[in-house]
């Protein structure tokens, strides 16, 4: 009997050491566990200002109206009061009580959100028959210029699911994550670094009292290379067309000034969670205002690529640029028929004069005296057909065909046709506005110009790698573009600045979105106006200012908007004086 | 085992009831004094610094206790034994009257209220079935008691209470029922291949055991094996007791500074969990003593039981002193999870009336045993 008892007895004081002294480490983690919580403190999300501070997204203060139902004596009573000069609606008087009484008693409720100043004014006058009400103030992005900025910056979201987020800060009704644009590629920089409080509780989850706090870092500043007063006037210049892009590039540093995509949407919508009906119209418009064309679309580059053609030829050295055509509208290859957009021909052309006019007959013939290999590689030199690796997410890297390209995608043998259709930028070629600005910043400074949004502190270290070409030939093109809209014959002639020091010079494209029937050959070629939206032309005009020393490249494109003198050229020389007026550093 | 029939000499006991308080033993008193104590310095810390409301109200009922287990020592031992069939009757029909009072609704209240006690049949019942077990076998000889048909009286007495409580519910005190009455039969002298008959018999009873319990008893049975199966329900008393008192360590948190029971993590950590808030305050030191302190009572019981000339004193004396071990053990054990949550407080300690009064009831009985350890009584409870 004893021993029973003395055995149980050992038990139970082996049982005692072992909790009390083997196992009390793990215990005491677990005790702590229990009363100690930590309180996330979500640092201020960076800034980000353009090139010369302004502020394209903040944070702006939230005040927003909480209740703690254990500081209140009367709810009703409470609630009838605040609703006398705050309205509380949608919600009902009940139905907010019903939640109230749903929430621990020392829970602030939030009753309502963004408060004006006025009302919260109003709060605090009346604060001491307010018991149990308060003002807290929280962090909102805001985005002042949103339609401007919002492919570029993008916007942030409270995080969904899919999300790689804690669930401790998924569950804070603040957290943001960057969603698209610069917000998303540069999360990380911008999300600052969170602080916290260690704050004792019981098992009610009651505050007892402060341990300590750390402070959050705030978000860094993220200093843009844009200009917002360029990107107002070139936004709301475009906004004049249907849809379309626009970017402008500083040729010396790579920085991009202005980086459009009409039509734009408010991002401040997105911030708190878009309605239903917003979103619904936003997706599903036809001219896609969710896309950022500027890197996104993708677009044959017509005319513009002639300019690749034009300077692979030169650098073979085989071809003159003194080399001379006869242009009577079209040329025969095989059974096909090529024509060039001047039905009756342009007579004898040169390459300047052919730049000058857009003449297609003359890159119709030239094209397969240097091939299709010569030509592609020049066309990767200059960066198509590859990301340009701006810091952007989602950019589109467009297509450049080769042989191997159309034998892996297609399984076909390349042909003569395939040629010819290249040297116009038709066919299969696709390159985003974003890369014929560079294109165009390539052929005019002879380096690989690399596209930043980043603000450049130290210019003249910025330095890009040479392309080891013929200077000469570089002239040949810019006397090709200069004579494009100076000379009376240019194809954008019309669109010309005739001020000496700001002249302008470019290349038109229209570039083909349907192909033209043989039938509608013979009988007449519908204008752009008889048909739909969707099939007519692009049109694109790629260009540079000033012509005597060339610092600013752009593209402009409107989708389907016609011919590329007629619709993207004015908009770009209105661009380029916009730049060269507004633009002193 | 058994009394000597053949004693020729009647000693008349010799004391009055004056020489009797002399010899109540003072050691004794003062190391329940001590576990009472450390029971109201758990209480004080656990109601944040504060005497009311447990640690007044406990100090009240242990002197109060004191007082009755005085009054119990000095009473003559054979007054014990002839009454202890009526009293174990009473507390049965008592036990019988709350079952059907609460069965019929009248008032779900199974104690009867006396102000600073509450006293519960089944409380009561723990004690005077030892007595009743006790007068059983002291008039039975040791060849009666090999013979089967006169175990099934005793059996009966012991198996109708436990199965009244447990229906009550309190599977506890049906344990404790069971296991000090078990005492009694073995230590009577039943053989051991009997013992282990019972033993059989129970483990087969298991089965209608499980039957006749609700289903919060067998919840706590799956609980005890996984206690993380819930954390935060059924299992959450349990783990919390196991973080309470393990994060105590060596020495403890300090008086007034354990987190679990003053932040209220730890439920029931004034009554059937105070062995955990104690120990976070005052570790596995803590512990120990209080142990030891219990092992000190233990351990007069045997004592007591082995110093007792009478038959019915050593069988008393054992079966209350194995009623005191099941209540330390099982409420430790159940705090340490060796054995699933029953319904038992840690005596003197926990705060509560009813527990203190049968602790203090049946060391009164072991007292009154002692004074009377010289007296010898023969079967019919007469003086020889």
């Amino acid at each position: 009997m004893g021993g029973v008892k003395g055995v149980l007895t050992g038990l139970l004081m082996g049982r005692l050491g072992y909790l009390g002294l083997v196992r009390s480490p793990h215990y005491q983690t677990l005790a702590n566990g229990n009363r100690i919580k930590l309180q996330i403190i979500l640092p201020q999300r960076g800034l980000i200002v353009d090139r010369i501070g302004l502020e394209l997204a903040n944070n702006t203060t939230n005040y927003c109206l909480t209740l703690t139902l254990e500081q209140v004596s009367n709810l009703e009573e409470t609630l009838r009061r605040i609703d006398q000069f705050i309205s509380l609606s949608p919600k009902s008087i009940e139905t907010l009580q019903t939640e109230i009484k749903q929430t621990p008693k020392f829970k602030p409720f939030i009753l309502k959100n963004n408060l004006n100043w006025d009302e919260v004014c109003k709060v605090q006058v009346n604060r001491p028959e307010l018991n149990g009400i308060n003002v807290e103030m929280g962090y909102k992005r805001h985005y002042p210029l949103a339609f401007e900025f919002a492919h570029l910056i993008g916007f942030v979201q409270a995080p969904s699911d899919h999300d790689d987020v804690s669930e401790e800060l998924a569950n804070l009704p603040d957290y943001r994550i960057g969603r698209t644009g610069l917000e998303q590629q540069y999360e990380c920089r911008l999300q600052g670094k969170a602080g916290y409080r260690e704050i004792e509780v019981n098992a009610h989850r009651r505050v007892v009292r402060h341990l300590r706090k750390i402070e959050s870092t705030p978000g860094s500043i993220l200093h843009l290379s844009l200009n917002a007063e360029l990107q107002k006037a070139a936004f709301q210049r475009l906004s004049e067309e249907k849809s379309g892009a626009a970017v402008v590039m500083n040729i010396k540093t790579g920085e991009v000034l202005s980086c459009i995509s009409t039509p734009s949407f408010d991002s401040n919508l997105f911030v708190n969670g878009i309605g239903h009906e917003d979103w619904n119209t936003l997706n599903n418009s036809l001219y896609t205002p969710l896309t950022n064309k500027a890197i996104q679309g993708v677009y044959p580059p017509g005319s513009i690529f002639k300019l690749v053609v034009a300077l692979a030829a030169l650098e073979t050295g085989k071809i003159s640029p003194s080399r001379e055509s006869f242009c009577k509208g079209f040329v025969d290859v095989g059974t096909h028929r090529f024509h060039c957009v001047h039905r009756t021909g342009h007579g004898r052309v040169d390459m300047v004069r052919a730049l000058q006019m857009s003449c297609d007959t003359y890159f119709y013939e030239l094209a397969p005296l240097i091939g299709i290999d010569c030509i592609a590689d020049m066309a990767f030199k200059m960066g198509l057909g590859e990301k340009t690796g701006v810091e952007l997410p989602n950019e589109k890297k467009g297509l450049v065909a080769t042989r191997s390209w159309k034998k892996m995608k297609l399984n076909q043998a390349w042909t003569i046709g395939d040629t010819i259709n290249a040297s116009i930028g038709q066919g299969a070629m696709l390159s985003t506005p974003l890369q014929m600005t560079m294109l165009m910043a390539r052929v005019l400074t002879g380096t690989a110009v690399i596209p930043t949004l980043l603000y450049q502190n130290n210019r003249d270290a910025v330095h890009f790698r040479g392309l080891s070409l013929n200077p000469g030939n570089l002239e040949v093109l810019k006397k090709g573009m200069d004579a494009c809209v100076n000379d009376p014959w240019g194809s954008a002639y019309a669109s010309r600045i005739e001020e000496p020091l700001h002249k302008i010079g470019g290349k038109t494209a229209t570039s083909q979105v349907r192909r033209i029937s043989k039938f509608e050959r013979q009988t007449r070629v519908l204008k752009n106006e008889e048909i739909e939206w969707k099939r007519r032309d692009h049109s694109i005009f790629a260009g540079y200012a000033p012509i005597h020393a060339p610092l600013y490249a752009t593209c402009v494109l409107v989708e389907h908007g016609g011919g590329g003198g007629r619709t993207a050229t004015p908009i770009a020389r209105d661009i380029l004086w916009a730049v060269q007026k507004e633009q002193k550093t | 085992m058994g009394c000597s029939k053949g004693a020729k000499n009647l000693i008349r006991f010799p004391f009055s009831s004056f020489q009797k308080l002399r010899q109540v033993n003072g050691w004794i008193i003062g190391i329940l004094t001590l576990i009472a104590s450390i029971g109201f310095v758990v209480l004080y810390s656990a109601a944040g610094g504060n005497f009311s409301p447990w640690t007044e109200k406990q100090m009240i009922r242990f002197l109060a206790g004191l007082v009755v287990l005085i009054a119990i020592a000095v009473i003559d031992l054979r007054v014990w034994l002839t009454q202890s069939y009526i009293l174990y009757i009473v507390s049965l029909v008592m036990l019988f009257a709350v079952e059907i009072a609460g069965r019929i609704g009248m008032g779900a209240q199974r104690w009867i209220d006396l102000y600073v006690f509450n006293i519960q049949p089944s409380e009561l019942i723990k004690i005077t079935l030892l007595m009743a077990l006790g007068r059983y076998f002291h008039e039975m000889t040791l060849e009666d008691i090999r013979k089967l048909r006169y175990l099934i009286v005793p059996a009966l007495m012991t198996i109708v209470p436990a199965l009244l409580v447990m229906r009550q519910p309190d599977l506890g005190t049906a344990i404790l029922l069971l296991f000090a009455g078990g005492t009694i039969f073995f230590v009577a002298g039943i053989r051991l291949w009997k013992v282990m008959l019972i033993c059989v018999a129970s483990l087969s009873a298991i089965p209608l055991l499980w039957h006749f319990m609700y289903d919060y008893q067998k919840e706590r049975i799956f609980t005890f094996l996984d206690p993380e199966r819930d954390r935060l329900g059924a299992g959450y008393n349990i783990l919390q007791a196991n973080i309470a008192l393990g994060s105590g360590g060596f020495l403890g948190k300090g008086f007034r500074s354990g987190s679990q029971s003053h932040l209220n993590f730890l439920p029931e950590k004034q009554t059937d969990f105070i062995f955990a808030t104690y120990c976070e305050e005052f570790g596995v030191l803590g512990g120990v003593v209080l142990l030891f302190l219990y092992i000190c009572l233990i351990i007069y019981g045997y004592r007591v039981a082995l110093a007792s000339r009478s038959s019915y004193g050593r069988l008393l004396a054992m079966g209350l002193t194995t009623l005191l071990f099941l209540y330390v053990f099982i409420n430790m054990a159940m705090v340490m999870r060796l054995v699933p949550v029953v319904g038992i407080p840690l005596p003197l300690v926990s705060y509560g009336g009813t527990a203190m009064l049968t602790v203090m009831m049946g060391i009164g009985l072991l007292m009154s045993i002692a004074i009377h350890r010289d007296v010898r009584i023969g079967r019919a409870g007469t003086f020889l």
